[in-house]
């Protein structure tokens, strides 16, 4: 990924040693740059995919830091989730049962409070971290001296008001025995008020850690001072902030560079890579300057010719940066502007991937470029903080390098090195931490300096990352469990089909907003039968549709397909086609002109009106209007490879042989494990989603079509299991397809909840009426399946009926002031590999990747090894994608979408001139909950570690606990789940699973998330009928 | 109840409405407790729906009349002597069509953003304020004098300022949002300066004494001299809201608040603001040639930038900024030239289309397909081919002058900014000298920063 070709022009020979360290760090730095190509096919992944090798918790950690964002949500957020149940106080205990500290941490404070307790207790109740200077106003301004904390258990209360201060006197054990009467003391504490006993405790304990925290030093934090220059400055002056001087700049010239199209005049000279384009354009003596650029003309002008990494060694020089923190430096300076400089870097990789033109981007060109501009700009800084006069008296004025060197060198000499909290700090911390434990002022005073450091040290070190990383691991686990605990109860209901015919099968993709689809269509009965398998349906391919200018990947990103196939009118329809096509182009022609907009523009009221007031009903005369004019024409796939048929230029060959068909139509089939029994008709449905105003659009569309729309592959599959070639080569190999059985392909649009269906008119007489049951019964689920989804969206009433709940979905696939048109992959959480019986009939909230699976025609693990390379990389790709621009919508995700504007085709920024957004905006991931995917396998153990071994990709994950792996044995029922390296057994914590009769009855009257629940119409078991 | 109680009912109501709504939200609001986004929406989308009925009704009362201005006296400011700032507002050809169009294109905003904001945090704030602008747009349209007129454009000022900071949390955003707030208040001087010259020759700020009041058949009623003066004032303001060149810089910047408003502000009214100011005192440039003279360099120098420069831009928003700029500056060259119905067409069309382009400007990838297949290909990067003819030194240079957009930061910094501070500086200065000379106090006072 991060090879960067060092052949070619704009480098210099490779055996210079210092060009090589530049080259190494600029390979390193590109690995931590946002990996994401072009908006227009948003394709998900990891977003910490480089810190893959590292274990989940540690690398999350690793990487805010290095990023500036936040590991894990806030530590509010948490508590809320903890004050309405989400998180529960078992799965605290829990959580801090296999927490190594708590398990083998002597206790602190003279053996009075173990780990376990104090983690407990500062989980349990927040407690006030603040600066002296805080404190000191807390301290005057509220009760905190005279009062006790008033979360307290009534224990521990009792404990801390009855001890009486003077404890250097005596020294016990309990709050009893130190007593020297307890009838006295019990008189005393009654005939005090309760408020004076507690006023006097408050304030002994504040003493005592007064006294206490004088005793010892704080202990001091170390930071190492930044490298960059402009952090430097920064650090001395706020307003000198270079970046804000050269990032516009920067921006303008790399979307002008990368530009795809929006501007009318591509910049000159882009043909021979940024630093070239950008230096003729900037180094004319011609034109004035912003104060803090006026010597970029003149530098450019030096740099002209020079190969980029000369360029940055010289620049690394006149910055004044020694060899051994050129890494660093680089890949700060890389990361200061990463949305840009991972575009640059994603088009220098994948070239193939820009949507109209490749450009010749480099990265070092970026960073050379770079430089230039910070070196420039930190020089006028720092004439600015009056470093000119000192270089006169050294008079070295012409040497600019030795200005900033001397910069540099000084400016972090005199970086603060963070201080420790102050005195006032640590003694308030420690107070409420005391009252917390239960531990007196007399147990304070009592501690020697070493106990009373300890103590302190492990107060400090369980600081707020510490303490969200274990809510987290809480938070995920109460998932975790309420899906485990329903898992094992189905386990007692699931039973396997009968083997009548079904009256119809459908095969999904695996993505989970199929799940609720899949259920819904379950419920018409126990013949209804559903599938799920990667929304490619193994065809990897280029398509191009009749509409299309040029073929695009319709396939995971890790593949690269080597067919093409195109979609061709019927020959009846060719003229038609023709027709329309003139027309269009006329019609576009046209409307590019300039004039049209100064005096026609007020035509323009009938859209804009329209389209805002009443979306739906505009979209329908659209497309009835298209349907009118013979827009809408029949067409074909055009899918058999002619023998004798070279491939093209790209090594692409059109269409595929027969044996290729039969590979893939038996994958797939082998894959699901639909290899018995077949229904008279089978649909295979891909899925895409269609929505306006929405540059993220294609994040909503298929995972497994890289972010394309998985319905010319559906297409594609039935088109290939209905052909008789194709039948004959499997029927030898032992798969018989009856002939009787029928494949139609299909499109759900998962905003509109509609399907588009596909060569219906091509099936046999035989079949109609089989076809009409199918798409009459798809119909109903479409409304059913909108009503469930309209349940998230607040704008749709609770109680909203079927049909206005489809209308509603259908609304907003075509509103433009839509910016939910849905949901997305918000809310998944987990995936199922396994047989459907197994789970049919439970309610799982389109959280859960359906993938089916048989383990009884899978002896070798083959199909699960491949599964999972198909699977997992995709599913953990979503899910964390998502999880990290929850947990940092700025930092990782995209920020809202009301000010994404746009830019060069390639992708948003925010206003008119800001780093590219990366990742998902707000409004596609604000319910989401962030929890590691959890990816239940319906095998053993032993075969699913077997699997996951042939897997590098899925290995890592699990390995490294980027996903949560648990086992289903396909016996036994047993659950098991992947913690340190083994399976451990899991055992329920609860046997019972809610009932209902249908899907609606559990979910109608709620928005948020809701347990599983097991639906009684959609299961087969005891009680229904086959 | 006469006729003409009626006429003024509904266009007291025009301005009444949005205003009300103001309070309905922003009192609640300020008490800590916001209408809920349901109510909010409805309030000011009721506001702006009452509006555009009163002034429909009124446009046809007027159609009726054939088109004879009705002003109503809301009462009067102060009077000195002769000397009296009334508080007017006059419905005429000019002035009640355009309520109508603003108003309805504001209504329209309102339903698109009520989905739009949904659940942002400062969907109230939204909401306050384009029912602020919705108010100050409508008083700027229907004012009867320079005076009310200077209140309606200053509440536009703000408005829109505000909501180009609309993410507070963005430094870019507060940037742009001062940027967009000094200039305006630069070019108000023009306006503020126009208005006392106005007071100064008439004695009053209404406009029916400067000139008569039947849209579009005014004359001017005041001596050339005084007419060219008020009139480069006029010009002079108007530049500023309208981003004519040198004062064009903050457009593309301001494009930093949510979509609808940008849609509003940027493509459709507040750029406009300047037009029809001069527009509604087209009667006294025409007795100032001098002044149109301006206009017609400034218009077409504005287009002829924003044309070069809108070239060159690679993101959407910047993009259709500088295309209404340059459709600005031409409305601006059509004033000059001395017409009324063509620049107020063109403003209305330009305005309308503006929006819907902007609303939708999201969609560009999906609009950028459906191009695709209509016109079977790309359609071309390189569409300008002045820039291709031009020789390799001359095209380096040209780019440069348009990504740098026209140098108008650097040249307004040098002109303006510097000297401005400049002049702060040494009148403080010499304040802190003046000072400590009275006081006594020895050594020279202050140090400069």
């Amino acid at each position: 990924m991060t090879h960067i070709n060092v052949a070619g022009p704009g480098l210099s020979d490779a055996a210079d040693p210092r060009a090589d360290a530049i080259q190494r760090s600029i390979a390193y730095a590109a690995h931590f740059l946002p990996a994401q190509g072009p908006i227009g096919v948003f394709v998900h992944h990891n977003t910490l995919h480089a810190f893959e090798e590292q274990p989940f918790d540690e690398a999350v950690i690793r990487a805010s830091r290095m990023f500036g964002t936040e590991p894990f949500l806030s530590e509010g957020r948490y508590r809320d989730e903890l004050a309405r149940g989400r998180i529960r106080e078992t799965d605290i205990e829990a959580v801090l049962d296999q927490e190594p500290a708590c398990r083998n941490g002597s206790p602190l404070a003279g053996g009075r409070v173990s780990v376990r307790r104090l983690y407990r207790a500062l989980l349990l109740h927040p407690v006030r971290q603040e600066s002296d200077a805080a404190v000191r106003w807390t301290l005057t301004e509220s009760d905190v001296l005279e009062r006790l904390r008033t979360d307290l258990s009534p224990e521990i209360h009792w404990r801390l008001v009855s001890d009486d201060g003077m404890g250097s006197v005596t020294e016990a054990e309990g709050p009893l025995a130190d007593s020297d009467d307890e009838a006295t003391r019990q008189a005393t504490f009654a005939r005090d008020s309760d408020a004076a006993g507690e006023r006097r405790a408050a304030s002994e304990l504040w003493h005592a850690c007064v006294e206490a925290v004088a005793l010892t030093r704080a202990a001091v934090v170390h930071v190492m001072p930044p490298v960059r220059h402009r952090d430097l400055i920064c650090a001395v002056d706020s307003y000198l902030d270079t970046d804000v001087f050269v990032h516009p700049l920067l921006i303008r010239i790399c979307a002008a560079f990368l530009d795809q199209g929006v501007a009318a005049w591509a910049m000159p000279g882009r043909e021979h890579g940024l630093l070239v384009a950008a230096t003729r354009v900037y180094s004319g003596r011609f034109g004035p300057t912003e104060p803090w650029s006026a010597r970029l003309p003149g530098a450019l002008r030096d740099i002209r010719g020079l190969p980029a990494v000369d360029v940055i060694a010289a620049e690394l020089d006149r910055l004044g940066v020694p060899e051994k923190d050129w890494q660093e430096f680089i890949v700060k300076s890389l990361l200061a502007l990463r949305g840009w400089a991972g575009m640059i870097h994603h088009l220098e990789e994948r070239p193939d991937r820009a949507p109209v033109e490749a450009v010749p981007a480099k990265l070092i060109d970026f960073l050379a470029l770079r430089l230039v501009c910070d070196r420039v700009a930190a020089e006028w800084a720092a004439l600015q903080l009056g470093f000119e006069r000192r270089d006169y008296e050294n008079g070295d004025r012409s040497q600019g390098s030795n200005r900033l060197s001397s910069l540099w060198t000084e400016l972090r000499d005199r970086y603060p090195a963070q201080r420790g909290p102050g005195s006032l700090a640590r003694a308030f911390l420690l107070h409420q931490v005391s009252q917390l434990v239960g531990i007196t002022a007399r147990d304070i005073r009592g501690l020697d300096e070493n106990e009373l450091i300890r103590l302190e040290e492990a107060i400090a070190g369980f600081d707020d990352i510490a303490r969200r990383r274990l809510f987290h691991l809480a938070y995920e686990r109460q998932y975790r469990i309420e899906v485990l605990d329903a898992l094992a109860a189905q386990s007692g209901f699931a039973t396997p089909p009968v083997a009548t015919r079904p009256l119809a099968q459908v095969v999904f993709c695996i993505d989970e907003r199929c799940e609720s689809f899949r259920r819904h269509f379950e419920e018409l009965g126990p013949r209804y039968e559903t599938f799920g398998t990667a929304g490619f349906f193994a065809v990897p391919m280029y398509y191009r549709g009749v509409d299309d200018w040029h073929a695009s990947p319709l396939c995971p990103i890790v593949m690269r397909p080597k067919h093409t196939v195109v979609e061709v009118p019927e020959e009846a329809a060719a003229a038609r086609h023709e027709l329309n096509r003139t027309m269009r182009r006329r019609i576009g022609q046209m409307f590019r002109g300039g004039l049209f907009t100064a005096f026609a523009g007020a035509v323009a009221a009938v859209p804009l009106v329209a389209r805002v007031v009443f979306p739906r009903l505009t979209a329908r005369l659209g497309r009835r209007a298209a349907e009118l004019a013979g827009r809408r024409i029949p067409t074909r796939l055009e899918l058999d490879h002619e023998d004798g048929q070279l491939p093209d230029a790209d090594g692409l060959q059109a269409g595929f042989s027969v044996a290729e068909m039969a590979d893939m139509v038996r994958r797939v089939l082998q894959d699901i494990g639909m290899t018995a029994v077949f229904s008279r008709i089978v649909a295979v449905i891909g899925h895409g989603s269609s929505s306006l105003n929405n540059p993220h659009e294609s994040a909503y569309d298929c995972g497994a079509c890289g972010g394309g729309r998985g319905g010319p592959n559906a297409r594609a599959f039935a088109t290939m299991a209905n052909d008789e070639r194709v039948r004959e080569r499997l029927a030898a190999e032992g798969l018989v397809i009856p002939a009787d059985t029928r494949f139609i392909g299909g499109m759900l649009d998962t905003c509109s909840d509609d399907i588009t269906w596909f060569d219906v008119g091509r099936l046999p007489e035989s079949h109609r009426a089989d076809v009409e049951r199918l798409q009459g019964a798809c119909r109903a689920v479409c409304a059913a399946n909108a009503h469930e989804r309209c349940r998230r969206f607040e704008t749709a009433p609770l109680d909203v009926s079927r049909d206005e709940a489809h209308a509603h979905v259908e609304a907003r696939s075509v509103d433009l002031a839509q910016v939910r048109p849905e949901l997305g992959h918000a809310t998944n959480a987990m995936c199922i590999i396994g047989r459907r019986w197994r789970t049919r009939g439970l309610f799982l909230d389109r959280r859960a990747f359906l993938v089916s699976y048989d383990p009884g025609t899978d002896d070798d693990g083959t199909i699960l090894a491949r599964t999972l390379a198909a699977v997992g990389p995709v599913g953990a790709g979503i899910n964390l994608e998502y999880f990290f621009s929850i947990v940092d919508r700025l930092g990782y995700g995209a920020g809202t979408k009301l000010p994404h504007n746009i830019t060069g085709l390639i992708g948003v920024m925010d206003g008119h001139a800001s780093d590219l957004r990366t990742g998902l905006p707000w409004q596609m991931v604000e319910i989401h909950e962030p929890v590691r995917l959890l990816v239940v396998i319906d095998q053993t153990p032993e075969k699913i570690m077997a699997a996951a071994e042939t897997v590098p990709a899925v290995k890592r994950l699990v390995l490294n606990s980027w996903i949560q792996l648990v086992s289903w044995h396909p016996h036994t029922g047993a659950l098991a789940v992947f913690e340190n390296g083994e399976f451990v057994p899991y055992r329920p914590e609860r046997i019972d699973i809610p009932v209902v009769e249908r899907s609606v009855s559990w979910y109608s009257g709620h928005r948020d998330h809701l347990p599983p629940a097991r639906v009684l119409a959609a299961a087969i078991g005891p009680g229904k009928q086959a | 109840m006469n006729n003409h109680d009626i006429v003024s009912l509904l266009i007291i109501c025009q301005l009444a409405a949005p205003a009300a709504t103001v309070a309905l939200v922003g009192v609640p609001a300020l008490l800590g407790r916001p209408p809920s986004e349901r109510a909010t929406a409805l309030i000011v989308g009721g506001g702006f729906a009452a509006g555009f009925i009163a002034g429909l009704l009124t446009l046809a009362v007027l159609a009726a009349r054939g088109f004879v201005p009705e002003i109503v006296h809301l009462g009067s400011w102060f009077s000195v002597g002769h000397h009296e700032a009334s508080i007017e507002l006059v419905a005429d050809a000019l002035s009640v069509p355009y309520v109508c169009f603003s108003t309805g294109l504001c209504g329209l905003v309102n339903a698109f953003a009520r989905k739009y904001l949904h659940r942002e945090p400062g969907f109230t704030r939204f909401f306050l304020l384009l029912a602020v602008f919705g108010t100050g747009m409508n008083l700027m349209v229907l004012a009867g004098s320079i005076d009310v007129l200077f209140a309606g454009w200053e509440l536009l000022g703000i408005s829109s300022t505000l909501l180009i900071g609309f993410f507070l949390e963005r430094g870019n955003a507060v940037r742009a949002a001062m940027r967009a707030f000094a200039t305006y208040r630069v070019c108000d001087v023009g306006l503020l300066a126009a208005a006392v010259m106005v007071h100064r020759a008439v004695g009053s700020g209404d406009f029916n004494r400067l000139f008569g009041e039947n849209w579009p058949h005014g004359t001017c009623l005041v001596p050339a001299a005084t007419a060219t003066i008020v009139s480069l004032l006029l010009v002079f303001a108007a530049m500023g809201k309208s981003a004519q060149v040198p004062f064009s810089g903050w457009l593309p910047q301001a494009m930093e608040g949510p979509t609808p408003s940008s849609a509003i502000f940027y493509g459709a009214l507040s750029i406009h603001a300047g037009a029809y100011v001069l527009l509604r005192c087209e009667a006294l440039l025409e007795q100032a040639p001098l002044a149109q003279w301006v206009l017609i360099v400034i218009g077409l120098g504005t287009a002829l930038h924003a044309n070069v420069v809108g070239r060159v831009q690679t993101d959407l928003k910047s993009m259709l900024a500088y295309a209404s700029m340059t459709q600005s500056g031409l409305i601006f060259a059509e004033i000059g030239f001395g017409w009324r119905i063509i620049p107020l067409v063109h403003v209305i069309s330009h305005a309308i289309l503006r929006s819907l382009q902007i609303l939708r400007s999201p969609s560009a990838l999906h609009d950028r397909h459906e191009l695709e297949a209509a016109l079977g290909g790309h359609p071309g990067a390189d569409r300008w081919a002045l820039g291709r003819w031009l020789p390799e030194e001359l095209q380096a240079r040209l780019y440069r002058i348009a990504l740098d957009r026209g140098f108008e930061q650097m040249v307004v910094g040098r002109l303006f900014v510097v000297p401005f501070l400049w002049l702060l500086e040494s009148a403080a200065e010499l304040e802190r000298r003046w000072l400590a000379l009275l006081s006594g106090s020895a050594g020279p006072g202050g140090r400069r920063s």
